[in-house]
């Protein structure tokens, strides 16, 4: 129904799981919540259409959504959870990893972080005991300047690839590619808890959040903003975390425990054959 | 046999036949009232004949002259006619039975007695030691809630509440011993009777299936039904109360299906998850049904044990039938599915499986609440509708207009000099080859 279906490669995951072939993959019936947030699952760029099935990540958010008046939800977990299905860790991988992936704040489209860069820099360099990759968005990864400041520091950069936007389709390998390295490291982190530290810590990550989390031009500060989500998550947010706690949190937030089997998300997708 | 007129009778009357009011109490559901009778016996107000078969020697009180006649027909019962006022002149009975409740005792010919009255003389005529078996309607029954408004009857001359009726069975139990039986699905034709302690599956069971599929009614009165049973079932539309002064002169009437603690019905089970929105209990329960000897019997009829065993009351059937039956009945509450579209083949698929399930060709008859929340969702899905064609008109138009332009860049590449001289490349190294080729 929304270009934003397919974010992240995020129809092609569901896809993979189903069972249902295409590239692109059908068109889903109905919205998919495209990034872990504090609000109704729904981005800002989604235009709402009344009736339409709104496909959430977890009961809290369904919960929270209700409360704001959205009806038709329906909670089918987030597509990286599925992902982990799809591809089990092997046990001996587990063992091989090492060091700290690092997801410094980055704005959306239209957006624009202000903070400094180099004291954040200092700080992971304080803080990581081990070898140290800095993931970017793909704005900041294509900007030769902020890539230039963290591959100085020692640190290694890479960038999952294009997230998708109203016109394109995302890259449908980035959370493949995300997985895989995420499953290289010892450690998840980042300045503020987002997508990304849940998926690490969904993924076998210690997480940790810390360092200036940075101020966003035109932040959104309808659903309480980095002040609330330090109060609600307070446990995850440090140098160090519970592992147990974090893991049994993201477990909450991504809807790991709520996946639906095959049958049913071809079902409520309308992915069969005769509901096309 | 003769019948005896004691004073007050109405000659040109009838209870029995059922042409100036609901007729007769009924049902093999009673039997076991009348069954537990002991000694001299009086059955007050219109029973059954059929009821009142095995009672030799019973005393039976009716107020019309045509009902005294037919029952004076059945062998070994002494049948009098009249109003109830006028029994106490009567010998005392062992136990007094009035399945019917008080309400049908009095005539239009003798000033009425209070429905309080009415007991005293009951009771009067009761041995000390007696058995008493009294129905008591439920003002708040869940047959009246749903019930449309109806115009009294003929029997209806005094139809004012009387402040001196109990609203519940409490005052009846006394100090003596008791038990409280609740009778579904309505007071003169109870198919379940269930001691009101009763709040087993088995029990909730057999009260859901009590009600007519297809009956007048406002709403749906099995899911009040069924949460009254947890509450003592308060909203059943009658009890019979059997109470006597002590417990060894107490006779309980057994009844059926036999309890089965700490069991709820698959159907409660599942509602109960969907409603709190706990989607992988909603899965696990469907394949647990699916899967096991119980697939194909209505939810309903399913028992499910605490450790999650399920015992089919009935036999199995058509899955796909259950399986719509499931889809309607959690339709009529709340349920965490969006749309309102191929539920039953949403359900399956819960359960990992492709079952393709047609419609239902025959959809029963919606009670006057369910019309309204028809209409609203028609209503709802009407304005959705056109909201999302309005959308995609407008994504439409959006294609369009960029497969416009990526057309014209298109022709604009091709007119340039470079294309038009990568074409004349292209066409002559087709020509060579072509050339080549040649044998």
């Amino acid at each position: 129904m929304h270009r934003a279906n397919d974010y992240y490669g995020h129809s092609h995951v569901l896809a993979r799981y189903c069972g249902v072939d295409g590239d692109p993959p059908p068109r889903m019936y109905g919205y998919l919540q495209h990034g872990w947030n504090i609000g109704d699952g729904m981005a800002g760029d989604h235009e709402y259409v009344p009736g339409v099935p709104l496909f959430l990540w977890s009961e809290r958010t369904r919960r929270r959504a209700w409360s704001l008046g959205r009806r038709g939800t329906y909670v089918v977990g987030a597509p990286w959870a599925y992902l982990l299905r799809l591809r089990p860790e092997p046990p001996e991988a587990a063992a091989a990893r090492e060091g700290t992936i690092w997801y410094p704040f980055h704005g959306w489209e239209g957006q624009h972080v202000t903070g400094d860069h180099g004291r954040l820099i200092a700080r992971i360099r304080a803080t990581e005991p081990g070898p140290v990759t800095v993931c970017l968005y793909w704005q900041e990864f294509r900007m030769p300047a902020v890539r230039r400041r963290y591959e100085r520091a020692g640190f290694r950069v890479v960038c999952h690839g294009y997230r998708g936007d109203a016109l394109r389709a995302g890259d449908p390998g980035f959370l493949d590619r995300q997985l895989t390295e995420l499953r290289r490291h010892r450690r998840v982190a980042a300045n503020r808890l987002s997508s990304a530290v849940w998926y690490g810590i969904l993924a076998g990550c210690e997480p940790a959040v810390y360092g200036d989390p940075m101020t966003l031009s035109n932040e959104d500060p309808r659903h309480g903003g980095q002040a609330r989500i330090r109060r609600q998550w307070a446990e995850l947010h440090g140098e160090q975390v519970d592992t147990g706690v974090a893991y049994a949190a993201a477990v909450e937030e991504l809807g790991a425990d709520r996946l639906a089997p095959a049958a049913e998300l071809r079902h409520v997708l309308r992915w069969n054959r005769r509901q096309r | 046999m003769t019948y005896r007129l004691i004073g007050g009778e109405m000659l040109v009357w009838s209870d029995l036949d059922g042409t100036h009011g609901p007729g007769p109490v009924r049902g093999e559901a009673l039997a076991p009232f009348l069954a537990a009778a002991r000694g001299r016996t009086l059955v007050a107000g219109p029973h059954d004949p059929a009821l009142l078969a095995g009672l030799t020697g019973a005393t039976v009180l009716v107020r019309g002259v045509p009902d005294a006649e037919r029952l004076a027909g059945l062998p070994g019962l002494e049948v009098l006619c009249g109003s109830v006022a006028k029994l106490a002149a009567e010998e005392p009975f062992d136990t007094v039975i009035a399945l019917d409740g008080l309400e049908r005792l009095g005539t239009a010919e003798h000033d009425e007695l209070s429905w309080a009255q009415t007991l005293d003389v009951l009771r009067g005529v009761l041995k000390p030691d007696g058995l008493l078996m009294l129905a008591l309607e439920n003002p708040l029954g869940v047959h009246r809630l749903v019930a449309p408004p109806r115009p009294p009857s003929d029997s209806d001359w005094t139809p004012a509440w009387d402040d001196t009726r109990p609203a519940g069975p409490g005052p009846l139990t006394g100090s003596g011993a008791s038990r409280v039986y609740a009778l579904y699905p309505d007071p003169v034709r109870p198919r379940v009777v269930l001691e009101t302690t009763r709040d087993d599956a088995a029990a909730e069971a057999v009260v859901a299936g009590a009600f007519d599929d297809d009956a007048e009614v406002l709403t749906d009165p099995v899911p009040p039904a069924l949460a009254s049973l947890r509450q003592g079932h308060v909203l059943a539309p009658a009890w019979v109360v059997v109470a006597a002064r002590t417990r060894d002169a107490l006779r309980t009437p057994a009844t059926a299906p036999g309890a089965a603690p700490g069991t709820r019905t698959l159907l409660s089970r599942i509602a109960g998850a969907a409603a709190r929105r706990d989607l992988p209990a909603v899965r696990e329960l469907l394949g647990s049904w699916l899967d096991g000897p119980a697939a194909g019997v209505p939810a309903g009829q399913v028992l499910s044990g605490p450790d999650g065993t399920l015992t089919p009351l009935a036999p199995a059937g058509d899955v796909a039938a259950t399986l719509r039956d499931l889809a309607d009945r959690l339709q009529r509450g709340g349920h965490p599915w969006p749309g309102s579209t191929d539920l039953a083949a949403t359900l399956a698929a819960m359960a990992g499986r492709e079952l393709a399930i047609g419609e239902e060709t025959e959809r029963r008859a919606l009670p006057f609440a369910e019309l309204r929340a028809e209409r609203d969702r028609l209503t709802r899905e009407l304005a959705e509708a056109r909201a999302q064609a309005a959308f995609l008109a407008e994504e439409l138009t959006a294609r369009e207009a960029d497969l416009r332009l990526a057309r014209r860049t298109v022709e604009l590449l091709s007119g340039t000099g470079p294309a038009r001289a990568g074409r004349a490349f292209v066409g002559g190294v087709r020509a060579a080859r072509r050339l080549l080729r040649r044998p």
